[in-house]
């Protein structure tokens, strides 16, 4: 059995260790000042003067500020990469926990019969090596922000290494790629990116917290992808959007987490005949992902984001079955439009706090899965209004608050669910009880009482 | 060894070894150096790199000890039990390889862990705005903390 002491250590260390990869901290470089100090002070037995702890403070203000530099060059955040479909046509790929590799040698090691590959800093040198991997069906290859960080002052930090479009392009080679996701690679232009989607079976597609120029978008869209997903991406425009609209083939399209949304690309997107998913998630005041710069991308003018305003460009899109308008700042009003798009099925409302009963009461009729996770209002009057919908089969309502003790009964006898997610609330064990009894799905968390 | 190679070649194992038990960032830098400073002054450079290596722990365990006068007693404990953890797990590469793992285990968690980790170890972010953000108690957020730490720590040990 562990020692309590080795306990202690043990989350030291693992503070230590956050700290320093996660956050950015780094040890610092004290060649000069050891030394200096040591010309100068005298024969004294005191190791430390007055002097030599000023320069160590200046050497840690230093050392602050070129953690702050190398954060802000070194590329993107992790991101959502959710939108894999698990139902429906088509079939997207559903990520399992795919091998992380990181160098060429890395990828010599896997099995050849390996199928999902997760790469973290790799470089065109590495990439021939997934070659070998001819059942390969799903590639991510992501700039890691925590390498970008390694390093500090004491050795040669390491620059956030690329992949080029030449270096995706010999991919061309995989003949069971489907799937690709780039996660903050600035060195992509587009032509070997292009080339790469027109001579592979590749069909999904994740640019994430990329700069995207309207041009790639343009050629990209005039290809057979069904998935194209810019989560936390920019630098595209009309020009882009239009392109996107224009595709016959494209079932998801994601912006999530984009910093930048006008009304009017939404109004392009609505003629888009064979969407089937569209994700909006993250966009607005109310996320915790605008705000958040990790990227060396310059700054885009906010745009509207998802308000009440946009919504009214949000018609008709006849085979749109999933939504997501997550942390949106969208109220009643603004949710009434989705009576316009009578196939929808799925919505997430989650962090979107302005909802009432009257909000979902205005909802089509069709929906069958919806999320409000988060909600801060779930009063009786709201549960009543989600409860009286009978086509409601999921429902997440995890960290919502307000509940009171009438909320709860009702929800005790909504025997049509299919699956419930109420995490996050403090229930009692009697109330606990008779919602597991309500389907075998049902996620209550951890007992709070 | 000449004194720039030997404090280039033992700052960061030291000012590690420091951090990881539990000595703030900036007093690790400045006991780091004042470590470094009695060594060279006692020509510890000279000799073979293990023994120098011990010394220099040692000598910034000595020097911690004096600035916990008040929880002396609980610091020793903590540090000694760092020194063990350090020489199995970290002395051969100056926690190189515990810190890739921490890396291969942050990279395996769901999003929303790695944004809370991301909010908190390099934002900064106060415990109250973590619960705003992620709709969360803050007692719901220091228990996702918690349980997060926990996480990653296990799989460290798995890994290394």
């Amino acid at each position: 059995m562990t020692e309590p002491n080795q306990e202690d250590a043990k989350n030291a260390r693992i503070d230590w260790l956050l700290k320093e990869r996660v956050g950015g901290e780094t040890p610092p470089d004290l060649q000069h000042a050891v030394l200096s100090q040591l010309q100068t002070e005298s024969e004294t037995a005191n190791p430390a003067t007055q002097s030599s702890r000023w320069l160590a403070a200046a050497l840690v203000v230093i050392g602050i500020g070129a953690v702050i530099a190398v954060s802000q060059i070194s590329g993107a955040r992790p991101s959502d990469q959710t939108g894999a479909h698990q139902d429906g046509e088509p079939k997207f790929i559903v990520w399992h926990t795919p091998t992380i590799v990181r160098t060429r040698q890395d990828i010599e090691a896997l099995p050849k019969d390996t199928k999902q590959v997760f790469g973290i800093n790799l470089s065109d040198d590495a990439l021939p090596a997934l070659l070998r991997l001819q059942k390969l069906e799903a590639i991510a290859m992501t700039v890691s922000t925590f390498e970008a960080l390694r390093g500090g002052p004491l050795k040669p930090k390491t620059a956030p290494i690329f992949v080029t479009d030449d270096g995706i392009e010999r991919l061309a080679a995989l003949p069971k790629l489907q799937a690709l996701i780039l996660e903050g690679q600035l060195r992509i232009q587009g032509p070997g990116l292009v080339r790469l989607v027109k001579n592979t079976t590749l069909r999904e597609l994740n640019l994430v917290s990329m700069a995207i120029p309207d041009k790639l978008l343009a050629d990209l869209c005039e290809l057979p992808l069904l998935a194209l997903r810019l989560n936390g991406s920019q630098s595209f425009g009309d020009a882009g959007i239009k392109a996107i609209a224009s595709s016959a083939t494209l079932r998801e399209v994601s912006l999530r987490g984009c910093t930048h949304l006008e009304d009017h690309w939404i109004a392009n997107l609505s003629g888009m005949a064979s969407l089937e998913a569209l994700n909006l998630g993250g966009i607005g005041s109310h996320t915790i992902f605008t705000g958040i710069r990790l990227n060396p991308l310059p700054e885009p003018a906010p745009g509207s984001g998802v308000t009440d305003r946009l919504m009214q460009q949000l018609a008709p899109l006849p085979k749109l079955r999933r939504l997501s308008l997550s942390a949106g700042s969208v109220t009643d009003k603004g949710v009434q439009a989705l009576q316009k798009i009578p196939s929808l099925r799925e919505l997430d409302l989650g962090g979107v706090g302005e909802i009432t009963a009257a909000g979902i009461d205005a909802l089509p009729a069709g929906i069958s899965s919806l999320h409000l996770i988060g909600h801060q209002q779930l009063d009786a009057s709201m549960m009543q209004a989600l409860l009286a919908r009978t086509s409601l089969r999921d429902l997440h309502l995890g960290w919502c608050k307000g509940m009171d003790q009438d909320a709860i009964d009702n929800l005790c006898a909504a025997t049509h669910l299919k699956s419930l997610n109420v995490a996050g609330w403090e229930l009692s064990d009697a109330d606990r009880k008779r919602l597991s009894a309500l389907t075998t799905e049902v996620n209550l968390g951890k007992s709070k009482r | 060894m000449e004194a720039t190679a030997f404090v280039r070649k033992h700052q960061v194992g030291l000012w590690r070894f420091l951090r990881s038990a539990g000595c703030d960032a900036a007093l690790a830098d400045e006991l780091t150096q004042d470590t470094l400073l009695i060594a060279l002054r006692r020509d510890v450079a000279s000799r073979e790199q293990r023994t120098a290596a011990a010394f220099l722990r040692t000598t910034a365990r000595n020097l911690w000890m004096k600035r916990r006068h008040s929880d002396r007693r609980r610091a020793e404990r903590l540090i000694d039990a760092a020194e063990q953890l350090w020489q199995r797990d970290a002395a051969p590469d100056d926690g190189n390889q515990l810190l890739d793992a921490l890396e291969r285990c942050v990279a395996e968690l769901p999003e929303r862990s790695r944004t809370a980790l991301e909010r908190s170890y390099h934002d900064g972010a106060t415990r109250q705005e973590l619960a705003t953000e992620l709709n969360l108690t803050e007692h719901g957020v220091r228990n996702m903390m918690q349980r997060l730490r926990k996480a990653l720590r296990d799989c460290i040990e798995r890994r290394i």
